[in-house]
């Protein structure tokens, strides 16, 4: 039986959709989705909700990602038994397995240690603004021995410049600290970005990675299309570089067939640093306000280079990446309690976006709390 | 079609013996995974896991992907061992693809319940077996198991990790890891057994592993498409076990720091009209890290030496790169910034501090200059796309370091990369992006 302060030694964490780390390049789903991690004295328990008749197999699914090492599951089998259709381990509430019944409110969520509902907002905070951090620490609790896990701790403590005491719980006070940061009521609001911070652009520079085809350069020109419309630019300008056309032969062809307005501009750029720096160099000549944006990636002497060389001037660099974790609410509006609460959203983040083309504050919101923007006037 | 056997680990004490193999590992075609032999004599009957319970706790925890760490090793059984195995290949959270062999064990005595058992199982798990005919063909490079040290063992079972990777973009990356660290340990070391598994993890990489690559199409090969060389692409380059080896013996022959070497060798098989092959592969698998030492080592002329460096770890972050990082920059210390993409880059070189700082008071000359030569190392855990969390990392790195002494290398995922570099700008400090 659980003694003490139970909020030091147990909690919750409702909902945690883990993705596989080593697959940031691509993001895929998630791996597996677990709709209680209860930590109970730094040791972990799954608590299934089943609410299906086909959720038992789930536990197949949880036999193939760490086969060895799997993590202990119970079910919470209110709607439907498992046991019906597999050997599993049922309770009627969280509450009798663990002997809460004297607790006020059952188990705490590890975060805000509060309702239900409002771990869950703290869990979608956490997955917009600091989703891999989230991602690695349940990564550890659940697929990790303590040795790694607590490397993994530690490492997150020092980040966050945190000095963890060894008389409580390192996790718990981790925990804590995440959901103060992350989870405060203002934090909506704080970074709520308008789309005058980057205004007036009038030219847009889209710097093509190396590997893009068809399909992500067709994704590309809508993002691209998408921001000029937003900022009222006059033209869209595809810079191509000759390592991106080794990589892909027909790309300059390609990216004047897929091209759907008159203001998007494939160049085929023959030497890449130099002519870059002359497009750069034209528009600042004429005083115009430019927007440079890389998808994905790009070479980084390339842009060390643009960066050196138009400190001061009014070239804003702005970085979208392929794919993030975000809240599932924020991207696809209505949330099932049901239902997960994240997801990897791609096509450079428009699949999380579109839905926003017409409110310009929350597309900049939700593309800025995922991309980075940087304005070479500030750095003089 | 016949085995080919790349790799045997052999068992010292039966050196007459027909078959003293603990574990072997080859392959059949180009089409299916590799083939790992475990032996038997795996278990606790004949002690050999007590002999080498640090190797096989190395391999365990690489091909598990750190998520076993297993202890007592020396007290499993048999079927234990066939298990973890199975089980590290079998997971999806791991980076690595094989099939289990087992010989065919005749039993005189087959009422007993633990052959019955062990029969079974045989019977029922997804084993392949092979017969001693086929086991006892040579293998590239046979290494006899007696009284190494744990520098040797890990060096080992990063090659076994190195040969076993799936054709993933991380499996190509985890192989080159390995591949690097058995560098370095060739370097220090010069030990002849070393010198035979950095050649094999490089051929294996070009003859066994871009075959399988190359025979990738879409959507498989979608992994690929942002990295700057596809493995695939080795396919075409032919080169030969004797000059491979050549090219690694030579590494030796140069006085001064690793990465200087590396650069040297490089350039002069450059120039060498019939060894072109052999420069492109090296540049392929070392380019990267020469050209992070020459540029470091270009500011250091400029400027001076710097006592400490933050850099990002990149897939190719390993105990090689901080060494040439720390030969180049001159810094005893480095921060490195991590996202969850390199957490297997950064557990495995933890993994190889904790074994070199083993031989703090050793004898060895050699070992105490790569523990002299080896920067301390901290890490920090970053985002690749959490842009509030990101700004007030690097703020934190960056105000956490004096002013003048530091170099920021920023390298790896590109939105903390150029973070860190424009943050180190602004506050007037020294900082490359490469």
């Amino acid at each position: 039986m659980l003694t003490g302060d139970s909020r030091n030694v147990i909690c919750r964490i409702i909902k945690a959709g883990i993705f596989d780390p080593s697959l940031v390049y691509t993001f895929m789903d998630t791996v597996t989705e677990y709709d209680n991690i209860v930590i109970v004295n730094d040791q972990v328990l799954v608590i299934e909700d089943i609410s299906k008749s086909l959720e038992w197999s789930k536990k197949i699914l949880y036999k193939f990602l760490a086969p060895a090492s799997s993590v202990e599951i119970l079910w919470n089998c209110e709607r439907v038994d498992i046991s019906e259709f597999i050997p599993g381990l049922c309770i009627d509430r969280l509450s009798e397995i663990l002997d809460l019944k004297k607790s006020l409110h059952g188990i705490k969520g590890c975060f805000k240690g509060s309702s239900e509902e409002e771990e869950i907002k703290c869990m979608e905070d956490l997955y917009l603004y600091a989703s891999e951090l989230l991602n690695l620490m349940l990564y550890s609790l659940v697929f990790m021995p303590k040795r790694y896990r607590d490397l993994i701790i530690n490492d997150i403590a020092n980040s966050l410049g945190l000095e963890l005491g060894i008389s409580r719980s390192k996790l718990m006070q981790l925990f804590i600290e995440l959901g103060k940061r992350y989870c405060r009521e203002s934090v909506l609001e704080k970074y709520v970005v308008s789309s005058n911070m980057v205004k007036p652009i009038e030219e847009i520079y889209v710097l093509i990675p190396r590997g893009v085809k068809r399909y992500r350069l067709k994704i590309i020109m809508v993002l691209a299309d998408s921001l000029c419309r937003i900022l009222s630019c006059s033209n869209v300008f595809l810079l191509i570089s000759k390592k991106v056309k080794e990589k892909t032969p027909n790309i300059v062809e390609l990216c004047m067939r897929e091209r759907n307005n008159e203001k998007t501009i494939c160049i085929d750029l023959e030497n890449e640093d130099r002519e870059l720096r002359d497009y750069v160099s034209e528009a600042i000549s004429k005083n115009r306000n430019v927007l440079v944006t890389i998808m994905g990636d790009y070479n980084k002497r390339s842009l060390a280079r643009i960066i050196n060389e138009y400190r001061g001037y009014g070239i804003n660099i702005l970085i979208v990446p392929e794919v993030a974790y975000m809240p599932k609410r924020l991207c696809e509006g209505s949330r099932d309690s049901r239902e997960k609460i994240v997801n990897a959203y791609g096509k450079y983040l428009m699949q999380c976006l579109s839905s926003y083309m017409d409110n310009h504050d929350v597309f900049w919101n939700l593309l800025l709390t995922k991309s980075l923007i940087i304005k070479l006037q500030d750095l003089a | 079609m016949p085995l080919n056997w790349q790799f045997k680990l052999l068992y010292e004490e039966d050196r007459s013996s027909s078959s003293n193999e603990i574990l072997a590992i080859g392959f059949d075609d180009y089409v299916n995974p590799k083939i790992i032999y475990l032996s038997r004599k795996l278990g606790s009957r004949r002690k050999i896991p007590d002999r080498c319970k640090n190797l096989l706790k190395n391999i365990i925890r690489l091909l598990s992907g750190f998520t076993i760490e297993p202890v007592s090793i020396d007290k499993l059984k048999f079927y234990d061992f066939i298990r973890l195995f199975l089980s590290c290949s079998f997971s999806i959270l791991t980076p690595f693809r094989y099939n289990v062999a087992l010989s065919y064990s005749k039993y005189d005595e087959h009422t007993r319940v633990d052959v019955v058992k062990a029969i079974h199982a045989r019977l029922t798990m997804p084993v392949s077996f092979i017969d001693y005919a086929d086991l006892s063909r040579e293998s590239l490079v046979e290494i006899y198991y007696d009284s190494f040290n744990e520098l040797l063992d890990l060096s080992i079972a990063s090659l076994i990790a190195g040969l076993l990777t799936s054709i993933t973009r991380h499996g190509y990356y985890i192989r080159l890891i390995m591949m690097h660290t058995n560098l370095l340990f060739h370097f220090y070391t010069e030990s002849k057994e070393v010198l035979d598994m950095c050649t094999l993890l490089a051929y294996d990489t070009v003859n066994w592993y871009a075959k399988q690559a190359h025979r990738l199409c879409e959507p498989e090969i979608a992994e690929y498409h942002y990295m700057i060389y596809d493995p695939g692409d080795l396919v075409n380059i032919k080169v030969s076990w004797e000059d491979l080896k050549e090219y690694f013996k030579k590494l030796t022959s140069y006085d001064g720091d690793l990465g200087k070497t590396l650069g040297v060798l490089l350039e002069k098989y450059k120039s060498y009209n019939n060894k072109r092959n052999v420069y492109k592969i090296a540049d392929r698998f070392f380019g990267r890290l020469k050209d992070i030492y020459n540029t470091v080592k270009h500011v250091v002329k400029n400027e001076h030496r710097f006592d400490h460096v933050v850099t990002i770890a990149t897939e190719q972050w390993s105990p090689l790169q901080a060494l040439i990082i720390g030969e180049a920059s001159g810094a005893k210390e480095i921060t490195v910034l991590y996202t969850q993409n390199t957490l297997y880059q950064r557990l495995y070189e933890n993994v190889f501090q904790e074994i070199i700082s083993k031989y703090e008071n050793s004898m060895n000359k050699k070992v105490n200059k790569l523990l002299h030569d080896y920067p301390r190392i901290s890490y920090t855990f970053i985002s690749s796309t959490d842009i509030e969390y990101i700004n007030s990392i690097i703020e934190n790195v960056i105000a956490s370091r004096r002013k003048g002494d530091t170099l920021f290398i920023s390298q790896g995922p590109i939105i903390p990369a150029i973070k860190l570099y424009i943050e180190a700008l602004r506050h007037g400090e020294k900082a490359i992006l490469v």
